[in-house]
């Protein structure tokens, strides 16, 4: 019974920190419970609890995260869609670390965007709603510049995409600080980064494993007899699942950096203008 | 104006461990242990509450280096709701006792 820093402390204080600003007494209620609570196991299975009651209940919007689980949980069955159909796939070597990888990065976004919920739903609605329009834009130009590029359209084919995705990532940033300041713009910013990216992967992982990896084009067919794949279509779905997990890092990276941009000019121009 | 909604079983185990004795501040982990509730349910549950203005709270003193505790206690309000849920509970009890005999069934089917 003291109030040492083992690790359910650090998860109470975690939890603590999930919680918005004026649900200040019902973090300081966790934090002031623990070290009355007795047992090791005891103790974490109620930090695990408050980190459980920070992230999901009670939400005023709880659309926002069931959106975001949503997209994860649709994200993970598609994996499982591709090793059950592609039985080479799980045999594969590094398939099982992969697998492993992605849903540590799929839950670290379920976390994230959870908590960046909790963190808007007491403010104004408009941060909210650009940042999940906007991270659907962000998905939608990435997964567009993916089709032209893989159907072989020409250079320009692919340019209005290029040009949208920073101009919508820019502007998630803008309007996002405009309509709720920059705390806020700036957690618009990254909610719309985790939902490009669950969103980004979800439609190349379906078209991929629905497809079967096609089209098949003369690298792919190359590097195929020396890959040691069953077949080409496991060695494809197997190489498009690496470009999907890619973009599961990138496009939420990209986009946090640019909209951090957009967020950062908009905030002292409006700074500025009220000076 | 939405209707609220009807509070859980769980919801009233824990107005009913406050009822039990209406006056006392309770602290919310042995509140959990009285009703066999973890953590992820109680504190939803007591922010629900709380908010439904049906339990009140407070601080305890900080005591031996530890941060002060958090203290609940049942509002009229929320011994209202309690008293309610009984009553119902209780009619519920009584038809289903009544359509055990016959007398009781002749009486509820001429109800209808």
């Amino acid at each position: 019974m003291s109030t040492r820093r083992d690790g359910p402390s650090v998860l109470v204080a975690v939890a603590s920190r999930l919680l918005a600003h004026d649900e200040v007494d019902w973090a300081r209620a966790m934090t002031g419970e623990l070290p009355h609570v007795t047992g090791r196991l005891e103790r974490w299975r109620f930090a695990l609890g408050c980190v459980g009651t920070a992230l999901f209940l009670p939400m005023r919007r709880p659309g926002v995260v069931g959106l975001v689980v949503g997209l994860a949980v649709m994200d993970a069955a598609e994996v499982a869609w591709a090793l059950a159909r592609f039985a080479g796939l799980r045999t594969a070597f590094g398939t099982w670390a992969a697998v492993a990888a992605c849903a540590a990065v799929l839950l670290l976004y379920v976390v994230a965007g959870a908590a960046l919920a909790r963190r808007l739903h007491r403010g104004p609605t408009e941060p909210t709603r650009t940042a999940l329009l906007g991270g659907l834009v962000v998905a939608l130009t990435w997964v567009g510049l993916g089709a032209t590029t893989s159907t072989g359209a020409t250079a320009y084919g692919g340019l209005p995409m290029l040009v949208g995705f920073p101009l919508a990532c820019l502007a998630i940033g803008a309007v996002g600080t405009r309509r709720g300041g920059s705390a806020a713009g700036r957690r618009g910013v990254a909610l719309a980064a985790v939902v490009a990216g669950l969103g980004c992967f979800l439609v190349w992982t379906g078209e991929t494993v629905a497809g079967s990896g096609r089209p098949y084009d003369p690298g792919l067919l190359r590097d195929f007899h020396t890959s040691g794949a069953p077949d080409l279509a496991t060695y494809a779905v197997s190489d498009s699942l690496g470009s999907a997990m890619m973009l599961l890092l990138v496009v939420p990276m990209l986009t946090l950096v640019l909209g951090l941009v957009g967020a950062s000019v908009t905030g002292a121009v409006v700074r500025h203008r009220a000076a | 104006m939405p209707r609220p909604r009807a509070l859980s079983q769980q919801a009233l185990a824990v107005l009913g461990a406050l009822a039990a004795d209406a006056g006392r501040w309770r602290h919310g982990y042995d509140l959990a242990a009285e009703v066999g509730l973890k953590s992820g349910s109680l504190y939803p549950l007591l922010i629900r509450l709380a908010e439904r203005g049906l339990l009140e709270s407070g601080w305890d003193e900080a005591r031996g280096g530890k941060p002060p505790r958090h203290l609940y206690r049942i509002t009229a309000a929320g011994t209202e709701q309690v008293a309610a849920a009984r009553s119902a509970t209780t009619r519920r009890q009584a038809v289903i006792n009544a359509g055990r005999t016959p007398l009781g069934r002749a009486r509820l089917g001429g109800a209808r």
